[in-house]
């Protein structure tokens, strides 16, 4: 049997869990004998999955396997709210065109074509060149990820290991890309400093939606969970004290 | 829950017995082959409390086998019963979409005379 990272072991007992209660509501199902199924499922979907299991890629599978609660009419429903106008109109939308682009293959040439245009052209097109290819291949990792085999797999994940780096870099940079249009830079301790005010809350932030740094920068981050997010943090204090210290003194 | 989504659920129940008609499967293998026809499935979690039912109401039985790869597997099988009910729920259902049928090229007539 495959080994599964801790937070991803408890996650699934904690889920069937959910599944357990969200199913006391009706007489007619038998829990246990559910729960019994979806763990033998979980555990055939994840047989080609790396070693150890992590979070990223159960939450893929429990993703597949739906809401527990809309499984069963006698299962107990907590009162769905309505869906917003960006979920229903925007996130959908979204979702709806990913699906299409995964379903078309994520056109894999194409995507390494439009990266190689991209990358010299960065300043001027290059961008909104890369942002595409990025979606189209993250489109096809997200929603159809067994058909990104072999040579493939390259192909798509050079717009996504791009994409990521890039998204990575303006997130932790992002005081210093907003200095960049001021007259006055930063001086290096003073740069330091808001770096490291910036990465203890990036990292507060990280470390309380794991799953959102793992789906932003998939397939790269499936292992990311909230000890890494902490780290960040401490860098970002470490740095933030080092630079206190220098500026105190000067 | 959209029209869609309640007649899915109403025609999961059919789709899995004939999935299991000869055949005995388990959980993970009724989604893989439900999987393969469009429009069927709604989640694959869906399968499972739709098992447990027919399981409760003497339609199919359910055997425990070890597995090298993972924890136990639970086969299905269809009982005599199910067998029975499957011959009457799959005429129900052709009646049921060759009424419909008729009664759609009925009203695409009448629209167009």
């Amino acid at each position: 049997m495959k080994n599964w990272t801790p937070d991803a072991s408890s996650h699934f007992e904690a889920w069937l869990g959910h599944v357990k209660l969200s199913m006391a509501g009706d007489p007619s199902l038998n829990a246990d004998d559910i729960t019994q199924d979806l763990r033998a499922h979980v555990h055939a979907e994840l047989e080609a999955a790396p070693e150890p299991v992590t979070m990223g890629a159960l939450e893929r599978v429990l993703d597949s396997l739906g809401n527990p609660t809309q499984w069963s009419d006698g299962a107990k429903h907590p009162k769905a709210p309505a869906p917003s106008w960006f979920q229903s109109r925007v996130v959908d939308t979204i979702v709806e065109w990913q699906k299409r682009l995964a379903a078309d293959g994520g056109m894999p040439v194409l995507l390494v074509v439009i990266t190689l245009i991209a990358i010299p052209t960065f300043d001027h097109i290059g961008f909104p060149l890369l942002a595409f290819a990025y979606f189209v291949a993250r489109s096809q990792v997200v929603y159809a990820p067994a058909t990104v085999t072999g040579r493939k797999k390259w192909m798509v994940y050079l717009p996504l290991a791009i994409g990521s780096g890039v998204l990575t870099g303006l997130v932790l940079g992002f005081p210093l890309l907003l200095q960049a249009g001021e007259a006055r830079w930063f001086a290096p301790f003073e740069a330091m400093w808001t770096l490291g005010c910036w990465w203890v809350l990036v990292g507060i932030l990280a470390a309380r939606e794991p799953k959102a740094v793992r789906a932003a920068l998939t397939p790269f981050a499936e292992t990311f969970d909230a000890s890494h997010a902490r780290m960040i943090s401490l860098i970002g204090a470490a740095l933030l004290i080092a630079s206190s210290v220098i500026l105190l003194a000067n | 829950m959209s029209w869609t989504t309640q007649l899915r659920k109403g025609a999961l129940e059919l789709a899995i017995l004939n999935a299991l008609n000869g055949d005995r499967l388990y959980g993970y293998d009724i989604v893989r082959i439900l999987r393969g026809y469009d429009g069927l499935m709604i989640g694959d979690g869906t399968v499972y409390p739709i098992l447990s039912r027919l399981k409760a109401d003497g339609l199919v039985r359910a055997t425990i086998e070890d597995s090298p790869d993972g924890p136990p597997r639970k086969y299905y099988e269809l009982t005599r019963a199910g067998r029975d009910a499957l011959v009457e729920m799959n005429q129900a259902w052709e009646s049921l979409v060759s009424s419909v049928e008729e009664l759609r090229r009925a009203a695409h007539k009448a629209g167009t005379r």
